[in-house]
């Protein structure tokens, strides 16, 4: 057992609480911070590097950053806020500098995703068929979204998780990319248009 | 429909799919759903489409994340803190200073057991309040005090030093009497005798008023030498006071004076004095009593091996100042 799994009782705390002890220098704090935002700050992350090692490292250093630097922050935004602009913007540097998206080509796929571009199509074709949620759920099916959601620009990309993965407010979205709510609204709408795009590509 | 327009359709559809459109975006929709019905497929598409995306699995970060992150925490912490130290100015001040001790200490410490060393070497045997101990005293604790005598006291309280030179023809019995007036005055154990080619010499160190008696004692002397002179040193040391034909009594308040100067001017006074009286002197020895015997010696009394009524000589205090005087007696030139 990890020593940080032992302090998962504490992530009941609000996050301003939890910030105090942090600058208090109370590691468990720490750890409750970290065990609390972990995933979330994972699959973001991952959704806009698509890369699941990229990704772990980019977490990583996410959280380093944040409580390295968790005695200047005066409380301004929310911790939640902060900890995510700090994750996306080392996200998009990351990505600029290091690697271009090289989305997978849908040609690979085998069999099961013929599959599941049926399902998918069926999903967003008819509005009695499945549940979305229990077609999201299969793996050849979130594989292809993943995929489509990487060929995205990547300001539409970001805002596209931060609210339909993350389910960010439009003023959280504003806050933690430092943008206009007009903008995140715009960019918002372009992004599900060409996802919509995409997507009706890929099952046509 | 334009392409502005149907940018606005868009977004008043994402509004809407979001719950964040108002009562006015709400109106005008159901206005352009009426003209247009596939709209509302459109909105529900696009809320299904959200759906799905909401509905995505959840990813888990990695098991070790948490500890990786902690121990990167732990590791910057530390290099952090060892870079800050050498950095700062009050980290590079202990630093020096602590170098500085270390270097000192690395110098004062061999420096100082070699000093010790060194001293201990040369450090003098006796020092400070060490209690001198005259051969008088030592002996006299060894129960040996008769012996004291044999090495006489050097340092003397009375500046007396002189010698008293005989020329006589008759060197072995004037030696004979000197021994024996010595003996007669329990001086023998405070004279060192010795024989030097023709002089024979007395060395005696005694109080004054002991070789006053011996002096006297040995009066008649001097009606059979052919000269008597008194040597002192002056006050200086370098020069040599001499007075001619000097008399018992003459010697007597020389060996009483406490006082250098005094003893010096004494002296001269009785040098130059006996120089002027050399004729009275002649003529008083011509005419003085003579204690000759039969031989042609001066009758010299017999030693006395065990002693008389004052045979044992009476113990010289030793703390008692004392004085010298060396008896020379030589063979006059014929």
């Amino acid at each position: 057992m990890s020593y940080f799994h032992k302090h998962t009782d504490n992530i009941s705390l609000d996050d301003s609480t939890l910030v105090r002890r942090c600058q208090r220098g109370d590691s468990d704090a720490m750890s409750c911070l970290i065990v609390k935002y972990q995933d979330r700050v994972y699959n973001i992350i991952l959704k806009i590097c698509q890369n699941h090692d990229d990704a772990a490292e980019l977490t990583q250093d996410t959280f380093v950053k944040v409580l390295e630097n968790i005695s200047s922050f005066r409380g301004k935004s929310s911790f939640y806020t902060w900890l995510f602009r700090v994750a996306v913007n080392h996200t998009l540097n990351y990505c600029k500098r290091r690697f271009k998206l090289s989305p997978v080509s849908l040609d690979a796929e085998n069999d099961q995703f013929e599959e599941g571009k049926g399902k998918l199509a069926a999903v967003l074709a008819d509005p009695n068929g499945v549940d979305p949620a229990v077609v999201a759920q299969q793996k050849e099916l979130s594989l292809i979204i993943v995929n489509l959601i990487g060929q995205l620009q990547q300001e539409h990309r970001v805002v596209l998780v931060l609210r339909d993965i993350e389910q960010m407010s439009y003023a959280e979205i504003a806050e933690v990319l430092r943008i206009e709510t007009g903008t995140v609204k715009s960019r918002l709408s372009r992004a599900r248009t060409k996802l919509r795009e995409l997507l009706e590509t890929v099952l046509t | 429909m334009n392409e502005n327009h149907k940018i606005e359709i868009e977004e008043l559809l994402n509004d809407l799919a979001d719950d964040q459109a108002t009562d006015r975006q709400e109106t005008e929709f159901k206005r352009l759903a009426k003209h247009d019905p596939a709209l509302v497929d459109q909105l529900e598409a696009m809320r299904r489409q959200k759906e799905l995306l909401n509905a995505l699995p959840i990813e888990s970060a990695p098991a070790s994340l948490a500890e990786e992150v902690r121990s990167a925490l732990e590791r910057k912490l530390i290099l952090g803190d060892v870079a800050e130290s050498e950095r700062t100015l009050a980290g590079a001040s202990h630093l020096l200073l602590r170098r500085i001790l270390t270097i000192a200490a690395m110098l004062l410490l061999p420096l100082g057991l070699l000093s010790f060393v060194v001293y201990e070497i040369l450090k003098p045997a006796l020092v400070g309040s060490a209690v001198y101990v005259s051969t008088n005293e030592t002996l006299a604790q060894e129960g040996q005090e008769n012996l004291a005598a044999v090495t006489p006291v050097p340092d003397r309280d009375l500046p007396f030093d002189g010698i008293l030179t005989f020329k006589t023809d008759r060197q072995v019995a004037v030696s004979s009497y000197v021994e024996k007036m010595v003996f007669d005055q329990g001086l023998i154990n405070f004279t060192v005798p010795s024989r030097m080619a023709d002089v024979m010499t007395y060395q005696i160190t005694a109080p004054p008023e002991k070789i006053t008696t011996l002096i006297v004692s040995l009066g008649k002397v001097w009606s059979h030498c052919r000269a008597v002179t008194l040597s002192i040193a002056d006050s200086s040391g370098g020069n040599v006071i001499e007075i001619p034909y000097v008399q018992t009594e003459q010697i007597a308040v020389l060996a009483a004076e406490d006082n250098r100067e005094m003893l010096n001017h004494l002296a001269g006074q009785y040098a130059r004095a006996n120089e002027r009286k050399d004729t009275l002197f002649a003529k008083e020895e011509a005419t003085g009593p003579r204690d000759i015997g039969l031989d042609g010696y001066p009758r010299l009394a017999m030693p006395i091996l065990t002693g008389n009524n004052d045979s044992t000589p009476r113990a010289i205090d030793s703390s008692q100042p004392t004085v010298r005087l060396r008896i020379h007696i030589k063979q006059s030139a014929e």
